[in-house]
């Protein structure tokens, strides 16, 4: 159950980004943003070691006292971070990789839709309800 | 609406497409028909029940065939005296000038869906006419039936119906199922019928959002009980390249054919008219449209008299104000009462409509109590 769901472009704009308790928005906008120092960081050193091999899945980027950071990047540059808060210490590893696999999923599912143009924020409904179902629910 | 009378059978499968079978079945299930398709006229009428319940959202079962439910919802099913049925379909016309297609489906959908005067009609059943405009379609893209149109040239046809992009994108959303990017034949006839319907019916939008997953448009596109009359049949007798630019009156001689044109051309200014303002919440977009309609009834009457009063009184005043504000006025009074004729005549012929509706549905309802006892204690 993530906090703050956000899909970064290759070029490092996000083209989506939603987040749970929406008076807090600004920090995970922050959060997000300088998660992506570490992603970089993180893909150049897998680069180096073998170019075709790089793990998709990034894992833990950095964890703070409040929340956890997690990361994903596709092969086309494309980044996923997902926020997740840390008094929530039950969610395993491959749950947050399998909301990164749905995610995925839900990402190609968009870019197949011919109407959707790369670098365009993305708008769709289906994506929407998707990660939805992913945020915390807070009422 | 038994076309072999009441003692006679119903074939169920008479017009239905090949996928259509599957929602079908529950229901004929639930009637106790047999595998072979028959209806007599008693599982006919619970088939009725069903599918009402159904289209409220309850599940297929004889409970909710108990209930008081509304009448289940057949776009395009008519009243047989109507006159339009003189005019028996000569085939469709291979000739479709692409410019031509955005108007023609227009037509089609507003035959299929505008007709009844009801709020929410039901779009989804996609008559024989409009399977062989889909094919067209997709040959006049793709050659092959069995094979797959690509995105792009999906995107480049469909961004001719001017619908915005981000309606487009959902309807793709919706309807590529197998989301490989392309759509198969059965894709793209969803497809174009949603955009049809959404070209037409603004208040589409609403339920579209809510309660539709790509899976259940296919499911209710299968509730397909055929009408016994013949699918209703578009004018082409006066050109409808103009289709879309309704703010003049239909009043060009076409009599028997009015009652069609003014339910669809009024539906059409308001949707243009509230377009620009508002896709997405069309519940208050029906809210300004009937009491607009409803206002110039009463008003009417009064309308030519406090016009004609105004007149009177300030011809001194208006000699003080320049001639063209005054022309301008008169315009403005003129097109104002045209537009007042136009819209009682269309609240007349939409009486009409809803008398007629009611009385299907009070014989509809007599039929059901007296086979209430039979359903209650018929199969399973």
């Amino acid at each position: 159950m993530a906090v703050c769901i956000s899909v970064i472009a290759k070029e490092n704009y996000p083209l989506y980004i939603r987040s749970v308790p929406t008076q807090s928005e600004l920090k995970f906008h922050y959060t997000v943003h300088t998660s992506l120092d570490v992603v970089e960081e993180k893909i150049s050193a897998a680069g180096k070691a073998m170019a075709d091999q790089r793990e998709l899945y990034l894992g833990l980027l950095y964890p703070t006292e409040d929340y956890k950071v997690y990361g994903y990047v596709t092969n086309s540059k494309v980044k996923f971070v997902i926020v997740v808060d840390s008094s929530n210490t039950s969610l395993r590893d491959n749950e947050i990789r399998s909301m990164f696999r749905k995610l995925h999923n839900s990402f190609t599912d968009v870019m197949c839709n011919p109407f959707y143009n790369p670098g365009d924020p993305v708008q769709s409904k289906a994506f929407d309800s998707m990660v939805s179902g992913m945020m915390v629910q807070v009422s | 609406m038994t076309p072999g009378g009441q003692t006679g059978s119903l074939q169920c499968d008479h017009h239905v497409d090949v996928y259509t079978v599957g929602r079908l079945g529950i229901v004929t299930e639930v009637c106790g028909t047999e595998d072979l398709g028959l209806f007599t006229s008693a599982q006919f009428l619970v088939a009725l029940k069903l599918l009402a319940a159904r289209q409220a959202g309850l599940p297929i079962s004889l409970e909710s065939t108990s209930r008081d439910l509304p009448l289940p919802r057949f776009p395009g099913l008519q009243d047989l005296q109507d006159p339009r049925y003189g005019a028996v379909p000569q085939g469709l016309g291979a000739q479709q000038d692409p410019q031509k297609s955005t108007a023609r489906l227009a037509e089609i959908s507003a035959e299929l869906g505008c007709h009844s005067g009801e709020e929410e009609s039901d779009h989804w059943r996609i008559t024989e006419e409009l399977q062989e405009y889909y094919t067209i379609q997709f040959r006049s893209l793709q050659p092959d039936l069995g094979a797959l149109v690509l995105g792009t040239d999906a995107k480049n046809f469909f961004t001719r119906s001017r619908l915005p992009i981000s309606e487009l994108s959902h309807i793709w959303e919706l309807s590529d199922v197998d989301r490989d990017g392309a759509l198969t034949f059965s894709e793209f006839c969803t497809a174009f019928h949603l955009i049809g319907a959404l070209i037409h019916c603004s208040e589409f939008t609403v339920t579209w959002g809510g309660s539709y997953s790509s899976t259940s448009i296919d499911e209710a596109m299968k509730k397909a009980e055929e009408p016994p009359t013949p699918p209703p049949r578009p004018q082409k007798t006066h050109s409808r390249a103009s289709s879309l630019d309704l703010n003049k009156p239909p009043l060009q001689g076409y009599p028997e054919k009015t009652p069609v044109k003014k339910p669809l051309q009024t539906n059409f200014t308001n949707f243009l008219r509230f377009r620009e303002e508002n896709l997405i919440g069309p519940s208050h977009l029906r809210v300004p449209q009937k009491p607009v309609r409803r206002k110039f009834h009463p008003d009417n009457p009064e309308a030519p008299p406090p016009s004609s009063a105004s007149l009177a009184p300030p011809p001194k005043p208006l000699q003080k104000m320049p001639s063209k504000q005054k022309r301008d006025i008169q315009t403005v009074i003129r097109q104002n009462k045209e537009s007042n004729a136009v819209l009682t005549r269309l609240n007349s012929e939409l009486q009409q409509q809803l008398k007629e509706v009611h009385q299907q549905r009070i014989t509809l309802e007599s039929h059901l109590d007296l086979l209430r006892p039979l359903t209650s204690t018929g199969p399973n």
